[in-house]
C-alpha cells in the first residue's frame, strides 16, 4: 500500500510536468479567418409601364355567379364609357421600387368588368415565388393559395359587390431579373350600392424560392 | 441508454431543421389599392304645370288671364280660348322626391287631374324627364293604365296598354259606346330637348312624339348622364259622334307607368 501510494506521486509529478513543459514547450502559429457576410435580397415590384386595363374606352361587361362564384366569359363591349378604371403606381416606402398598384374604379354599375394585368419583376437577389394572395374586403382578411374566383361584400351588408377572379400565378419560380405575369378581373354585381366609395386591398406574397 | 440518446439527438436535429425552415425564408409584399366609386341610376319625373290651373301658380303660365278655359278649334284646327272658366287641369308631384339638378326636385311619379271637361276643353300638360344620375337608362316597359268610370261611380272600362308590345289587356272591356275614352286626342305636343327653353320638335299626335322622341334618344329613349326633355301635351275633348257623345259626369284615371333601366340590362 505503501509502495503504491509512493508510485502514485511520481507519476503523477511526472504527468503535470509533461503537460506543463508541453505547454511551454510548443511552437504556436495562428491561422485568422476573416468572415464578412453579405446577405443576399429578396425584392419584388411592379415592373414599370407594365400594368394593363382592359376598359380603355367603351366599357366591357360578362356575366357572372355569386353562388357559386363565377365570372362567365367571354366579355362584350358596350356601346358607352361610362366606368372607367385608372391606375398609379407607388414607391410607398422610398426604396426606388414600385410597390403599390392603384385603382381607381370611377362611376361603375351592375355589370361593368374589367382585366387587370401587370408583370411583377424580381429586382433582387434570390428567386422566389408567389405563395399567397390576401384579399380584404374592408372587414376581413381572405387568403388564397391557388388560382380562385369569389364574390366580395365591400360594404358589410351581407351582399356580394364584386365578384373577384385571380389568374394563375402561384408557385411560380421567378429568379432575378425575370417577371412574372399577374392579372386578375373584376364584375360589379347588381348589389353594389349605388353612389357609394367602396374599397379593397390585395396583397401578393412573395417567399424565397430555393429550387434552382 | 445510447439508444435513448441517439433518438433524443434526433429528434431535437428534426425539430431544428422544422424551426429553421420556418424561420429561414424571406418573404415580400405588393400592395394592389381598389377604390371602387359606384355610380348612381336615377331617372327622375317632374310636372312643371298645366295651362289651366285655377290661380295660375304653376311653373306653366295660363292660356289666358282669369283662368278661362282653353279650347281647341277643330275647324281651324288650332287652340282657342272660351270666355268662361268652367273646367280646370292640375298636376302634382307623387312620391318622394328621386334626385336634384339644378336644385330642381325631380320625383317617381306625376299625376294629372282634370275637372268638370267638356266637349272641346283642351287644356295643356308639361312635364320633363331627366336622367339625374351617372348612368343611362333606357325604357324598359311602358304601359298605359286607364279606368273609366260612369256617372254612378261604376267601372266600364279598366285595361292596361303595353307600349311596347303594342296590346291591351282588358280587365273591364269598355263597352263599344258611350265610353269618354274614345273622344280624348292628344291634338298637339313640343318637344324641349335638354330643357333648354327652345322647342325642338312639334307636331299633332302622340305616334310622331314618340317618333320624334326616338330620333332623339334611339328606340328605347335612352338618357344618358344629364340628359332630359320637357313635353308640352294637348289633350283635346272632341264631341263625340251623335250617337256616342263625350258621356257627362264620367272619371277617367290614367296612370302611365314608364321603368326605365340601366341601359345595358334592357333586351
Amino acid at each position: 500500500m505503501q509502495n503504491k501510494k509512493l508510485m502514485t506521486i511520481p507519476i503523477l509529478l511526472l504527468l503535470a510536468l509533461v503537460i506543463t513543459g508541453f505547454a511551454y514547450s510548443h511552437y504556436q502559429q495562428i491561422l485568422t479567418i476573416g468572415g464578412t457576410i453579405n446577405t443576399s435580397e429578396l425584392d419584388l415590384e411592379f415592373l414599370p409601364g407594365s400594368v394593363t386595363s382592359k376598359d380603355v374606352g367603351l366599357d366591357w361587361t360578362v356575366k357572372s355567379t355569386c353562388d357559386p362564384p363565377t365570372i362567365i366569359m367571354p366579355p362584350t363591349l358596350l356601346d358607352k364609357d361610362v366606368g372607367s378604371t385608372t391606375y398609379l403606381l407607388k414607391d410607398t416606402d422610398g426604396d426606388g421600387d414600385l410597390d403599390k398598384l392603384e385603382l381607381t374604379i370611377d362611376k361603375v354599375y351592375p355589370c361593368y368588368y374589367n382585366h387587370i394585368d401587370f408583370w411583377v419583376h424580381n429586382n433582387g437577389e434570390l428567386a422566389w415565388k408567389i405563395t399567397k394572395v390576401i384579399v380584404n374586403d374592408g372587414h376581413a382578411d381572405h387568403e388564397y393559395t391557388n388560382l380562385f374566383t369569389d364574390c366580395f361584400d365591400l360594404d358589410n351588408d351581407g351582399k356580394c359587390d364584386i365578384v373577384l377572379r385571380w389568374g394563375d400565378s402561384f408557385n411560380l419560380q421567378t429568379k432575378y431579373c425575370e417577371s412574372l405575369d399577374i392579372s386578375f378581373d373584376f364584375h360589379i354585381v347588381q348589389d353594389a350600392p349605388q353612389g357609394e366609395t367602396l374599397t379593397f386591398t390585395i396583397k401578393i406574397v412573395a417567399v424565397q424560392c430555393l429550387e434552382l | 441508454m445510447k439508444t435513448k440518446m441517439t433518438a433524443i439527438f434526433a429528434t431535437l436535429m428534426i425539430a431544428l431543421i422544422f424551426v429553421g425552415f420556418a424561420y429561414a425564408h424571406w418573404s415580400q409584399m405588393l400592395t394592389i389599392s381598389g377604390t371602387i366609386n359606384t355610380g348612381e341610376f336615377c331617372i327622375g319625373i317632374r310636372n312643371v304645370g298645366t295651362d289651366d290651373d285655377p290661380g295660375d301658380n304653376d311653373g306653366v303660365p295660363n292660356a289666358a288671364v282669369g283662368d278661362l278655359d282653353p279650347g281647341y278649334d277643330t275647324i281651324l284646327q288650332k287652340c282657342t280660348i272660351y270666355d268662361k272658366n268652367v273646367a280646370s287641369a292640375t298636376s302634382t308631384n307623387i312620391g318622394d322626391v328621386k334626385c336634384t339638378k339644378k336644385d330642381i326636385n325631380y320625383y317617381e311619379e306625376v299625376k294629372f287631374t282634370i275637372d268638370d271637361a267638356y266637349p272641346s276643353y283642351c287644356p295643356m300638360f308639361v312635364l320633363e324627364v331627366v336622367n339625374c344620375g351617372t348612368i343611362p337608362g333606357e325604357i324598359d316597359s311602358m304601359t298605359i293604365h286607364i279606368v273609366e268610370k260612369d256617372e254612378d261611380g261604376i267601372v266600364i272600362a279598366d285595361g292596361i296598354y303595353d307600349v311596347i308590345k303594342g296590346d291591351w289587356v282588358w280587365t273591364t272591356a269598355p263597352p263599344a259606346t258611350g265610353t269618354a275614352l274614345d273622344d280624348i286626342k292628344p291634338v298637339k305636343y313640343k318637344i324641349d330637348i335638354d330643357c333648354d327653353g327652345d322647342f325642338d320638335y312639334k307636331g299633332t299626335n302622340i305616334d310622331d312624339m314618340v317618333d320624334d322622341l326616338k330620333k332623339e334618344y334611339g328606340d328605347r329613349i335612352q338618357l344618358d348622364e344629364c340628359d332630359g326633355f320637357a313635353i308640352w301635351l294637348c289633350v283635346h275633348f272632341e264631341q263625340g259622334l251623335p250617337a256616342d257623345l263625350l258621356p257627362m259626369n264620367h272619371t277617367i284615371d290614367i296612370t302611365i307607368i314608364t321603368t326605365y333601366m340601366q341601359w345595358n340590362f334592357v333586351d
